[in-house]
Formats: structure tokens, C-alpha cells, sequence
């Protein structure tokens, strides 16, 4: 498998006034080109801020992203310019991530414009082909971004994120924010676009219909780290980590109904001191006593399925 | 006609201040056609009432015609405010807008420099500027500026760190937009309001500022100010109240019409009643 993005021990510490939070503390994986990566986990588990760590917003403190070949912890900007053309980002909030004094067709050109794609005229063409492409007519071009719906606004930062035609696109909760007719119309423009332009996704939810839908392979963060991952079908079917089980038994028309939904007691941990030995402990209703000592390794289980507890064999 | 203007034009208040201010500015612009002569120039007997001998608003101590003072004072004025308010906001960007941008350890020393312009009394640190530069309209100037920069370029400071983290400024910056691009394009197009509207204000404090210290004897001793008026009036203020009075009049309706304005560019740019949408 040759892989577009390959992540290894990659680390990315929040310093706060009560502590240092390891937001994301050595995660592995890899992208294949053309693939979707459907990346599930509870709200602070760690999730948006690798988003944020791969494209270097929130530049990695460790650990090492190989996008294309090329080695991106601890580029500077400068340096990150050429890679950022192929990795591009689609975010949650649909009324925050289009500046509102911006026209439509001056946000869809201003990546074509850092890059130095086409003359100013052709970049004018090229925006009114985006939005065409995503769903829009071309003469929105000149309108502003309140002047469109959540669903609409999200298809134009779904535009901004194609039209470098990039290899990855990073969807951080790209639908969580709509409605869920929305979502779905959304996501069908996601995978349209990947069979058009060969896209891979790293796409970051908490929703897992919609990850289940999109993705080819899931993994499952739990504070800072992957403790499973798989194909969808062996995720789906054969939940290996008792995490991602609980997690999974929450999506209607699996697990057989309500009697053998699992739910899980308390809150998860504080990222400021995070339990040791296995993250999920705590809250795990098959912890044993080695599990609060020994921080387990991620082990494969099968081809490409691997996860990270003592007792999944 | 563009929504902002409807939005200040709806406002009984802004408008009002509007207009007088574009009296003021008229009278300012229009000194030397109606007021030819040297408002220094004494013209006629002293302690003149307004609407005697055909001066309109009286005449000083010395027999100075005070419309003369008051239309030439109305230059020093606006020319004060303006510049003022235009030097300081342009520090105030740039300084704010470091701070705000790069954050972290830039911007603890930025403020804290800052703040050290604002621990002291602004008046009397004016005062002492200006007594050390020998009173001249740049002193006045350089005087004003430098103790009133400080708020403007905490509040730029904190509009850029505030939409810094906005979505699509993160965008921009994840698409490879460079740094200056990324501010001049995507964040202080939307902290305008704000500071446009702090800049305003800054104009009637800098005329407020200048009155004051030419009341005090600190102005330009050779340009005639409403400040220097009220300042030479003041000894007889109890015979001829119309000396301090009627610069004091033009210094407050002046003052008021900015403020009103402010408040009216205020309420126009950053409409709060449902106008996101």
C-alpha cells in the first residue's frame, strides 16, 4: 500500500495554566491516496486538534507526518507553502469559516491567488466553476456569505477546499453542523468529488452514520490516542477494543436493539492527568488488573485491523 | 444606497451630530472668505456683548472679534483631532495588530509597553510633553498621540486576537496565505467597525486635549484655538460670560457631533438587532 500521509508518534501538547494536556499523544496511521479515513471519537478526545497537527495549524511538538513523501513536522510556513496546496481543510461552523466581507468568488479565488493558479480572469472563471460543481450557480459568485444557508455555505468551503484540486482534504466535522437532510445531501457531494478527483479524506466526526457511510477505513480515538482501527467492515462488525463496542452499539440497527445497547459510567478523564495504564479503565466493564498498570500496545488482529487492549486476541 | 448608510441615516441623533459637524467643518474650511483678517487683530472695542457694533458673537478683552476666533479656531481644531486620531490609529495597528496576530511572548511585551503609557495621568503627562518640546502645534500633536495611543492599540490588540481564531482566518493561514495577507485581508476588514468607530472618538478627545492644554498656555501661541480663547477670557468671565462661553459652546457642540457620529457608525457597522443575517 503506498501511503499518501503516514503519521507516526505524532504528539501535540496543550500548555495550560493547570497543566500540560497531551492532546494528541502518539498517534499511528496511514493514508492511502484515493482512501477515506473516518476518524470517530468523543468531544476533547483529541480529534480536531490532529486535524489541526497534520496540516500544521497547530504545529506537532513530536512525531512524524510523511505527506507524499515529504517529511512536514517542523517545516515553517515557508517551507509548509507547496504541501498546504494539497492538503486542504473543510471546518465545522458553516458561519465561521467564510469571512463575511469577502464575495463568494473572492474566498474561492484566494487560494488559487496564494498559489499563483491562472490569471485573474481564469481564477474568476475557475470560482464560478466550483460553485457550479458543488451545487451552485456560477453568479453566486458576487454574493456574500450570509446571503446562503448553512448547507449552502458548507458547499462553498467545500469548493475553496477542491480548488487547488488537492490529494487531501480534511473534513473536521465538516456536516456536524447541519441538519441532517443537509448532511446527507452534503456528504453525497463529498463522495462525488472524491471518484472525480481521486480525493482521499481524513474525515474527523463524532457522528458514526455518517463515518460508517463515507469512510473506507475508521479509527477510534479515545484521549489522545487511536486505540482501534480498521476497515469499516471489520470495525462495524467486529468491534475488537471494548471502547469502540460501547461507541458502535449506539448506532441504531446494530447490536440488536436496546437490550444490548452498552452505555458507559462517567465522564472520560481529564486530559490533564490522564489515568495510567489503559486510557479507558476507568470506564471499561472489562478491566482486569493489568489493564490499570500496563499501557497496551497496538496490536494487529487481523490484516490492517489492529487495536490497542490487553484482551482483544 | 449601501446598508450601513441607511442604518446611520434611521438615527435621529447621528444625524443631528452629523450635521453639525459638517458646519463646523464648513466653517473651518470657509475661514479665510469669511474671517480674511488676522483673528489676532483687534477690531473693534473691547468687552463688545454679541450682536453689537456687527459682531456677531462679540469681541475679548483686547477688542478681538470672537466669530473670527471661534471659524479660525474651528481649523486648529479639527486639524488637531483628525491628525491625531489618524497617527493613533495607525499605531495602534500596527502595534495592536502584532500583538493580537503573533500572540505569545510578542504580545506580553507589546502590552506591557502598553500599559506602561497607561499608568500614567494622560493630562498631566501631556502637560509635561509639551512644556519640554516648547509649545508649537506638532508638540500639541506629539503630546496628544503619545498619550492616547495606548487604548486604541489595546482594543485593535484584542479584535485581532479575537478573529485570529476564526474558522476562516484559520483557512486562509491552512491554504498558505502569508502573514500580512492574512491580516489585511481577512482581519482587519472585519475589526473596521471597531476601530473606526474608536477612531472617531479619538478625534473629539484630541480637540478636548488641545483645549485644554492652549487653556493652560501650553498651545501654539500663534495660532488663535478655542482653548486660548476660553484661556484669555477667563479673568472676566464674570462681566463677560460671552468670552469663555462661546468657545466653550463650539468646543462642546463639536465634541457632542463626533460622539454622536461615533455612536451613530457604531450602531451602523455593528448593527446587533438581527443583523447577522
Amino acid at each position: 500500500m503506498s501511503a499518501l500521509l503516514s503519521v507516526r508518534g505524532l504528539v501535540k501538547r496543550h500548555r495550560t495554566a493547570s497543566g500540560t494536556v497531551h492532546a494528541v499523544d502518539g498517534v499511528d496511521f496511514d493514508i492511502a491516496a484515493g482512501e477515506v479515513l473516518g476518524l470517530v471519537g468523543e468531544s476533547g478526545c483529541g480529534k480536531s486538534t490532529l486535524g489541526r497537527a497534520l496540516n500544521g495549524l497547530d504545529p506537532a511538538d513530536d512525531g512524524s507526518i510523511q505527506f507524499r513523501g515529504a517529511e512536514l513536522v517542523g517545516l515553517g510556513r515557508r517551507a509548509l507553502r507547496p504541501h498546504r496546496r494539497e492538503m486542504q481543510m473543510v471546518f465545522q461552523d458553516p458561519f465561521g469559516s467564510l469571512n463575511p466581507r469577502s464575495t463568494v468568488g473572492a474566498i474561492l479565488q484566494d487560494p488559487l491567488r496564494v498559489h499563483g493558479v491562472g490569471t485573474r480572469a481564469e481564477r474568476r472563471q475557475m470560482a464560478a466553476a466550483l460553485l457550479e460543481r458543488v451545487g451552485l450557480r456560477a453568479t453566486d459568485v458576487d454574493r456574500y456569505p450570509h446571503e446562503f444557508s448553512g448547507g449552502q455555505r458548507q458547499r462553498i468551503s467545500i469548493a475553496r477546499a477542491i480548488a487547488l484540486r488537492p490529494s487531501l482534504v480534511i473534513c473536521d466535522e465538516a456536516v456536524s453542523a447541519l441538519d441532517v437532510s443537509i448532511q446527507a445531501q452534503i456528504v453525497n457531494l463529498l463522495r462525488s468529488l472524491r471518484r472525480e478527483f481521486g480525493l482521499s479524506y481524513l474525515f474527523i466526526s463524532h457522528d458514526l452514520a455518517v463515518v460508517g457511510y463515507l469512510s473506507d477505513r475508521i479509527a477510534v480515538m479515545y484521549l489522545g490516542r487511536i486505540v482501534e482501527i480498521g476497515t469499516r467492515a471489520a470495525l462495524l462488525n467486529g468491534p475488537r477494543h471494548p471502547y469502540t463496542r460501547v461507541l458502535f452499539s449506539a448506532l441504531p440497527g446494530r447490536g440488536g436493539g436496546k437490550a444490548q445497547r452498552q452505555s458507559l459510567t462517567g465522564e472520560p478523564p481529564s486530559p490533564l492527568n490522564p489515568p495510567a495504564g489503559c486510557r479507558f479503565h476507568p470506564r471499561c466493564p472489562l478491566a482486569v488488573e493489568r489493564c490499570r498498570t500496563e499501557v497496551p500496545a497496538m496490536r494487529e488482529l487481523a490484516g490492517g485491523h489492529a487495536a490497542a487492549c490487553h484482551l482483544a486476541d | 444606497m449601501p446598508p450601513a448608510l441607511r442604518r446611520f441615516l434611521r438615527q435621529p441623533a447621528a444625524v443631528a451630530g452629523a450635521v453639525i459637524l459638517l458646519a463646523v467643518i464648513g466653517l473651518a474650511a470657509g475661514a479665510d472668505l469669511l474671517f480674511p483678517e488676522d483673528p489676532f487683530e483687534m477690531v473693534g472695542r473691547p468687552y463688545l456683548p454679541p450682536m453689537t457694533d456687527g459682531f456677531l458673537l462679540g469681541t475679548d478683552t483686547l477688542g478681538r472679534d470672537l466669530a473670527a476666533g471661534i471659524v479660525h479656531g474651528a481649523r486648529v481644531s479639527l486639524l488637531i483631532g483628525v491628525l491625531a486620531a489618524l497617527v493613533v490609529t495607525a499605531i495602534g495597528l500596527v502595534v495592536g495588530g502584532i500583538a493580537g496576530y503573533a500572540g505569545g511572548r510578542v504580545d506580553t511585551a507589546l502590552m506591557r509597553f502598553t500599559e506602561l503609557f497607561q499608568t500614567i495621568p494622560s493630562f498631566l503627562f501631556a502637560i509635561v510633553l509639551v512644556a519640554i518640546l516648547e509649545p508649537s502645534l506638532e508638540a500639541l500633536l506629539i503630546a496628544i498621540v503619545t498619550v492616547s495611543w495606548a487604548p486604541l492599540a489595546r482594543l485593535v490588540r484584542a479584535e485581532v486576537a479575537g478573529l485570529r481564531s476564526r474558522d476562516y482566518v484559520q483557512s486562509a493561514i491552512a491554504t498558505g496565505m502569508g502573514d500580512i495577507e492574512v491580516l489585511a485581508r481577512q482581519i482587519l476588514p472585519n475589526a473596521l467597525p471597531a476601530i473606526l468607530v474608536a477612531a472617531s472618538v479619538m478625534v473629539a478627545t484630541a480637540i478636548l486635549f488641545e483645549s485644554g492644554l492652549s487653556f493652560l498656555g501650553l498651545g501654539d501661541p500663534n495660532v488663535m484655538s478655542w482653548g486660548l480663547m476660553i484661556g484669555a477670557g477667563r479673568a472676566a468671565i464674570r462681566t463677560a460670560w460671552w468670552m469663555c462661553g462661546i468657545p466653550g459652546i463650539a468646543i462642546l457642540l463639536t465634541v457632542l457631533s463626533i460622539n454622536l457620529v461615533g455612536d451613530g457608525l457604531n450602531e451602523a457597522l455593528n448593527p446587533r438587532a438581527g443583523g447577522r443575517a
